[in-house]
């Protein structure tokens, strides 16, 4: 990891809204708010984890950093250029060097292509290896993912769900990219499996210089993987710092709730753990709660948690956290039971 | 086979006795061996866990026990008594009985369970008054006593609603609901939070294991999460290639395994307490199809201590007091085949 310099990527207040505009046609207008002012930054060589409740957002971010979809506000600067504002063939090149990959390697893969086509692809498509060349270069992916030569010739529907995501890893890592984006990389996998996937990951980052946003659901997973995490909450990050600080002693309310609902594979601090479990549900996000978000779920809640929306306030050099009393919880950290909101379930 | 002593602070009968329950199933001109072997008791008011990776016959098993396999499964030999009666040997319509009022089930995907066309309300009446002979007044207060029960809030505005409009984990608790309206001795889950975020996982756990203790219910959670199985479970079963591999209490099973695959499946978990940075253990490979009846231990293509014997013989339990696992290694470890 290299702390110093520009980050590789930057996104600043990132805004992306679905929705439909009332018009002649159709009277009703609706809108999501799926990212709603987020702003990270990862360096180089760097894993930045992106967790969250379903429904949070963190696909969407992942898409539009992989300009997959085009955000509504905000900027997103790759090596320090704008991916807004470049023109077509810069911005191609560029992407060459941002690859996505998602959770269902069978859907990303075309079903009738043998797999030694499929790696080949972009290869061909970018002009960077044809003939001979494109074969050696196919079968030094495969190699790196731990795939036999033979695969080449094979079909994705003969490869176990691993071997299909070791596949959908080889194609993206054919265009060397700098960046890859995992959405839910392994969460269709068996643990032993996915176990074989975080590895594999961890070598290619560390032999490559390969930058990773890792948007994963299980979050000793994305712990493990992760020199930061950031987490979401209702399209906004509301507590971002290094892995190991920010899972053992995280200062937002949501992350404390999150992360202590993890459950440990032993049944003697399953049993003792008296930990709170944390009420209600994730809100629409069709129709957000006023103020913080997560107000409606927050042990700590006051009045003002209604009304005023936390910005993401410095902690330190390398953390963030978005709640109006984060201090005062930090010194006592006992939810007052007056203060509590009825949970909305 | 040598089955544990019960101890002395469980003289009772359990509740439910499963033994060498094997399930084949016919398809393509295949059979796929799904269920092996697999005996277990459960006791009153207890909970066993059952985990194992996809494939290896958690569901078939929990479909066995309640008799709802698909046609072209065969229960192909064993015994399932409930209270002392045999179930295998019940007719259709004596199993109609049994469901719902004896045994209820769960599903991963409450969606798929529940008809998107009727309201919660019309799911729970129509249960009611198949189960319990309910309908109108009373139908109606014990459904809202129901949604009460699982943690539904303002009960009485969600029975107008459908399916759809509910939130996967709200869905959960409507098909728990459903499943205990019965008053069932024993529930079983089957992957009941795999579709949850973890946040409504835990309470969905809190919520089963308040309902075990307020209905004096017994509980089969299948999970392929050690941690989700770890919160809920007093023993814990090990499936690996349609047999139980390891079966103990759960301090037994997750904190002193004896079998290798339960080793390597804790090793595989990276835990949200422990260290970054050190590669996890994967398990070399991938469980294999189960188109063969097992004649060798199944693990032993990934199985980092194999031995000769394992691939020449089938281990069976070794029980050690109620610990046992089945694997060459243990000691007291005894199977079927040819001595290599
Ligand atoms: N194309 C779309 N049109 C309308 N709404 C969308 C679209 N894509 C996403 N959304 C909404 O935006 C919000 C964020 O969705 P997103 O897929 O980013 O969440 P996520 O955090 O990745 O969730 P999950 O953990 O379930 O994958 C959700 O409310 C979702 O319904
Ligand atoms: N309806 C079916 N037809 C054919 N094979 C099946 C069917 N259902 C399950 N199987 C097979 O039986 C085995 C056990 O499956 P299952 O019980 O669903 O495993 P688990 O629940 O542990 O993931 C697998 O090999 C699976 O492919
Ligand atoms: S701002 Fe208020 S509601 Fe939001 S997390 Fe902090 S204390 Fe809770
Ligand atoms: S019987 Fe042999 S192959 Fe099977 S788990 Fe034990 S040591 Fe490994
Ligand atoms: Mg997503
Ligand atoms: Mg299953």
């Amino acid at each position: 990891m290299t702390g110093a310099g520009e980050p590789l990527l930057q996104v600043r207040d990132l805004r992306v809204h679905f929705g439909q505009r009332r018009s002649l046609f159709s009277r009703s207008a609706w809108s999501v708010r799926a990212v709603d002012g987020v702003s990270l930054e990862i360096r180089r060589g760097e894993t930045l984890g992106l967790v969250g409740e379903s429904g949070c957002g963190k696909s969407t971010v992942g898409r539009a950093v992989a300009h997959l979809l085009k955000p509504s506000s905000g900027t997103i600067r790759f090596r320090g250029e704008d991916l807004g504002s470049l023109d077509r063939t810069r911005r191609r090149s560029l992407r060459r060097d941002l690859q996505i990959i998602f959770q269902d390697p069978y859907s990303s893969l075309d079903p009738r292509m043998r797999i030694g086509a499929a790696i080949r692809e972009p290869l061909t498509i970018h002009g960077i290896a044809r003939g001979e060349a494109a074969r050696l270069r196919v079968l030094e992916l495969l190699d790196s993912v731990g795939l036999p030569a033979s695969a080449v010739d094979r079909y994705p529907h003969e490869f176990s769900g691993g071997q299909r995501q070791r596949i959908a890893i080889a194609r993206a890592l054919a265009l060397e990219p700098e960046l890859i984006v995992c959405d839910e990389p392994i969460s269709a996998l068996d643990v032993s499996v996915q176990a074989q996937i975080v590895n594999l990951l961890g070598e290619l980052q560390e032999r490559r210089q390969l930058t990773y946003l890792f948007i994963a659901h299980d979050l000793a997973v994305v712990r493990h993987i992760s020199h930061r995490i950031a987490v979401m909450y209702l399209g906004r990050i509301v507590e971002t710092g290094p892995s190991e600080i920010l899972c053992g002693e995280p200062l937002h309310p949501y992350t404390k709730a999150l992360f202590g609902a993890v459950p440990r594979a032993n049944p003697k601090v399953e049993r003792n753990s008296d930990r709170p479990v944390i009420q209600g549900e994730i809100p629409s996000p069709l129709n957000p709660p006023g103020g913080c978000h997560f107000h409606t779920r927050c042990p700590y809640a006051r009045d003002i948690c209604r009304t005023r929306d936390p910005s993401l306030e410095s902690v330190g050099t390398d953390r963030g956290v978005a709640c109006h009393f984060w201090k005062e919880i930090k010194a006592n950290p006992v939810p007052n039971a007056c203060n509590r909101t009825e949970a909305a379930l | 086979m040598a089955m544990p002593v019960p101890t002395p602070s469980q003289p009772e009968a359990p509740l439910l006795r499963v033994r060498d329950l094997s399930v084949c199933f016919h398809s393509n001109g295949e059979t796929v061996h799904a269920v092996n072997g697999v005996s277990f008791d459960l006791q009153r008011g207890s909970a066993v866990g059952i985990v194992g990776e996809s494939g290896c016959g958690k569901s078939t098993v929990a479909l066995a026990l309640m008799q709802l396999l698909t046609r072209s499964a065969e229960i192909s030999g064993g015994s399932v008594s409930l209270s002392g009666r045999e179930l295998l040997s019940l007719n259709a319509n004596e199993m109609r009985h049994v469901r719902g009022r004896d045994i209820a089930l769960v599903f991963q995907d409450p969606m798929t369970a529940l008809n998107p066309v009727l309201t919660i309300g019309q799911h729970l009446r129509e249960t009611l008054s198949l189960h319990e002979g309910l309908s109108g007044k009373a139908a109606h207060a014990r459904s809202v006593e129901l949604l009460k029960l699982v943690g539904i809030a303002a009960p009485e505005s969600r029975l107008a609603a459908y399916p759809h409009q509910l939130s996967g984990g709200m869905r959960q608790r409507v098909m728990i609901a459903l499943a205990v309206s019965g008053k069932p001795k024993l529930l079983i889950a089957d992957e009941p939070t795999t579709a949850l975020d973890v946040t409504i996982q835990a309470q969905i756990l809190q919520l089963l294991s308040r309902l075990r203790d307020e209905l004096d219910m017994s509980i089969i959670l299948v999970s392929h999460d050690l941690g989700v199985v770890a919160n809920l479970a007093d023993r814990v079963l090990v499936m690996y290639g349609g047999a139980v591999v390891e079966d103990g209490t759960a301090e037994q099973v997750l904190l002193e395994p004896k079998h290798p695959y339960t080793k390597a499946l804790i090793a595989a978990r990276p835990e949200i307490d422990s260290d970054r940075g050190t590669a996890l253990c994967a398990i070399p490979g991938a469980a294999g199809r189960l188109t063969e009846q097992p004649s060798s231990c199944s693990f032993e293509p990934r199985c980092a201590v194999r031995m000769e014997v394992c691939s020449a013989r089938l281990p069976k339990l070794a029980w050690d007091g109620a610990h046992g696992a089945a694997c060459w290694h243990v000691a007291g470890a005894s199977g079927e085949g040819q001595v290599p």
